[in-house]
Order: structure tokens, then sequence, then C-alpha cells
């Protein structure tokens, strides 16, 4: 970048904005697998059969329990001990990509599990009162009712998860806090970081404010 | 390739588990530093004066900035007020702001949930704003707020791998030297990964335990 790192200068914080769709897609992408995945893994973690949900358990707890950081080099580098030629397929972004998304798997199966059990057993009685069968009743009454419920919660992980992407920049994903870090270049200067962190600020209360609009939004079709 | 993965271990075993004593050493400093500072920023944003906005937005800047984020703006910024410490004690003061931001809204809200008819009666009682906070709000918001604050903890320890970025000594620094000098990444990054279960898992666990214990009477 030409020109000074001043925290006045329009041009570092445009040149810091090339990073936004990059740190937009891996939140967005992440936190669409784990919303996917998540929900297999509930119902693994809430199955009777003893292996399946000790292995939801399991995956559960390691993938909460290892630092974010960990898991992307492990994908990122660690497939590269193998054949050097699958840094091809495990590109920086992909790794990044598929990392964010097992995590956020693990979470959301542990959010799912926690809006299933805050709905009532009414709920359950009344459906099956009705004759109706139990497919029907997770796929007609609970479902819709946990994910209404798992909003707020689910907000708060993708909030979350905008700010750890950032995290993405130490494998080579061209986020915002990638084109901080060239800004600041050799010289020790703090205002690319200051920019990078009032553009994760405000995307996380544009979120925020968002999440809240969709649940009051929601609130209003939904009974509680 | 499990033997494989043993012999890095075994070769390595008492750099690696220096590191993760490192690591442990720089959460539990932050965890000093930055719950101290976290109980002051939580009191000050209840405080009725000026002070209140000035907590308010350290602890939404210190929550809304990323880690690493904050990270590199104390590597950077420190040196340019003229305090030069040594790595390690640069990551403890950039996590412990992180800590601080965190904790005080975690103290803030169990402070919170005491009851008021428990401030009304300290008040009926001739007790000043300072006594009923010292004596019945703040014991027993914090102790509302420990399985919240034991959970803070143990993200906090993960969060030391961040600080692999400015070099020091933890377990990722480590991890990351050798996985480029041995091309065993894959082997190391796993190593590093059960490290890191080894004292999390256990520690979420104990807060589980601990969470059910205390909610007991409810």
């Amino acid at each position: 970048m030409s020109g000074e790192t001043s925290l006045f200068n329009p041009e570092l914080w445009g040149y810091i904005a090339v990073g936004l769709p990059i740190t937009l897609q891996l939140t967005v992408f992440g936190f669409l697998i784990g919303a996917i995945l998540g929900l297999p893994l509930m119902l693994m973690r809430r199955s009777p059969i003893g292996p399946l949900r000790w292995i939801a358990r399991a995956y559960i707890e390691i993938f909460r329990g290892v630092p974010i950081i960990v898991w992307l080099f492990l994908i990122f580098q660690g497939s590269t001990q193998f054949d050097p030629e699958l840094k091809n397929t495990f590109t920086s972004m992909n790794s990044a990509i598929l990392g964010f998304g097992l995590i956020s798997a693990a979470y959301m199966a542990e959010i799912y599990r926690g809006c299933l059990s805050a709905i009532s057993n009414g709920q359950y009685e009344a459906a099956w009162a009705l004759g109706m069968s139990s497919t029907d009743v997770n796929r007609q009454i609970i479902w819709p009712q946990m994910f209404r419920i798992a909003i707020p919660a689910s907000a708060s992980y993708a909030i979350g998860l905008i700010k750890d992407t950032s995290i993405a920049m130490t494998i080579g994903c061209t986020e915002m806090l990638y084109w901080a870090r060239n800004a600041v270049g050799v010289q020790t200067t703090i205002s690319p970081y200051l920019v990078a962190g009032i553009f994760y600020i405000a995307l996380t209360l544009v979120a925020a404010y968002a999440a809240r609009r969709l649940d009051a939004s929601l609130r209003k079709k939904v009974a509680r | 390739m499990i033997s494989s993965i043993w012999t890095d271990f075994a070769n390595n075993w008492q750099g690696l588990l220096r590191g993760l004593l490192t690591s442990l050493e720089i959460a539990g400093l932050t965890l000093v530093i930055g719950l101290a500072v976290g109980l002051l920023l939580a009191l000050a944003q209840m405080s009725r004066g000026p002070l209140r906005y000035l907590a308010t937005i350290i602890v939404e800047a210190g929550r809304g900035a990323p880690a690493l984020v904050m990270l590199l703006i104390i590597y950077n910024g420190l040196p340019r007020l003229g305090l030069v410490f040594d790595v390690f004690f640069t990551a403890v003061v950039a996590l412990s702001v992180t800590t601080a931001a965190y904790t005080a809204e975690i103290m803030r809200g169990g402070f919170q949930a005491v009851p008021q008819g428990e401030v009304e009666a300290g008040e009926a009682l001739g007790m000043g704003r300072l006594d009923v906070l010292r004596y019945i709000v703040v014991p027993q918001g914090i102790r509302i707020a420990v399985p919240a604050l034991m959970g803070f903890a143990i993200i906090i320890f993960q969060a030391t791998s961040l600080t692999y970025y400015i070099g020091g000594g933890e377990l990722m620094k480590y991890v990351t030297v050798q996985a480029a000098n041995t091309f065993h990444q894959f082997n190391f990054y796993l190593i590093a990964a059960v490290l890191y279960a080894c004292i999390t898992i256990p520690a979420s666990f104990i807060t589980e335990r601990f969470e059910k214990r205390l909610s007991r009477h409810l």
C-alpha cells in the first residue's frame, strides 16, 4: 500500500476492506456447514443407542476442546505430510471453511440440544393425542419450534465466529486481518489493526441487530 | 503412522510438556490480572458517575475486537508507549484485556442476578451503597458467575495458542517449529490437539459438575 498508515487515511480503510468478502465467506460457509451437520450430531447425541451417543459426545468435546488454530493447521499443513499435492485440495480457504464448519457443528449440536429441552412436553403429548406419527411430530411440531428458539443462541455463536475467522489469517486466508497485517509491513504501527478491530466491531453490531430483528419478527408468528 | 506419531512425541516430550506448561502459565497469569481488572470494570459499569461510560466503552471494544487483533495491537502498541516487555508478558497483557472485558460482562450478569430484595434489605439496615456492594452483591454475584467464569477460563487457555503468532515458548509455537523442521506437520499438530484436549476436556467436565452442584438447590 502506498501512502502512510494513518488512522485518518481513507486508503488504509479501503485496503483492509478488501478482506471483507473473505471474512464474510468464512463466516457464512463455516456457519452453514455447522448448522447442517449440527442436526444429525444432536440426534446422535440424544440417541438411545450407546455407541452413537458416545461418538457424538466425543466429537463435541474434542472439537470444542482443541483451539481453532490447531484445527486449521492440522487440516491445512497436516494434510501435506501425506502428499504434498494435497495442498491443492486443502487450500487455505478450503481448510479454514472445513475447520470452522466442523467446529461449528459441535457448538450448533449443543445449541440445538439445549433448545430441544426447552420445548415443553405438552407439545409432544398434544401431537400424539392428535394421532401424529413420531416423524410428523418432529418434522411439523418440534423442529420448527427448535429452530425458532435456537435463533438467539445461534446468532451469538455466529457473531463469535465472525471474530474467530480472523484466525484464518494465520494459514494465509486473505481476510481483513491479513490485509491489516500487510499494511503494517515491517514498521511497528497499530492503526491498521485498529481499523480491522473497528471493522469487526461494526460487523458484530450489524449482525446482532439483524438477529434481534429476525427474532422479534418470528416471535410474533409463534405463540410461546 | 501411529508409531511415527509416537516417535515424534517420545523424541520431543520434554519440549512439548514445557510448552504446555508455558501455555498454562500464560493462562493462569492472564486470569489473575484479567479477573481483577474485570471486577473493577464490572463495578465501574454499575456506578453512577461518568466512569460508567468509559468502562462500557472498554468492555464493548474488548469484546468486539477479536483476541488476535487485540494481541497484535498490544504487541505493536506497548513499545510505542515506551513499555517494552518480553513476549511472555506481552501475551499476558493482551489476553488480559480480552479477559477483563468478557469477565466484566459475566460478573455484571452475576451481580444483577442478586435479588433486588437483598439490596433493599441491606439498605433498610442502614448499610451504605459501598457496604451493600461489598457484603451483599459482590459475594453472591461472584458465586452465581463462577460456572460461566470457569467456562471462560477454558476458552482463554485455548486462546493462548494465538500467542504463537508473536513468538514465545508456549505449546503452539513449539509445535509449529518442530513441524516445519521435520515436515511431520500432521503428527505434531495432532499431538498438540491431544495435549490441549488433555487440559480442556477434564476442565469442562469439572465445570459441568460444579454447575450441577450449584444448581442443586434451585
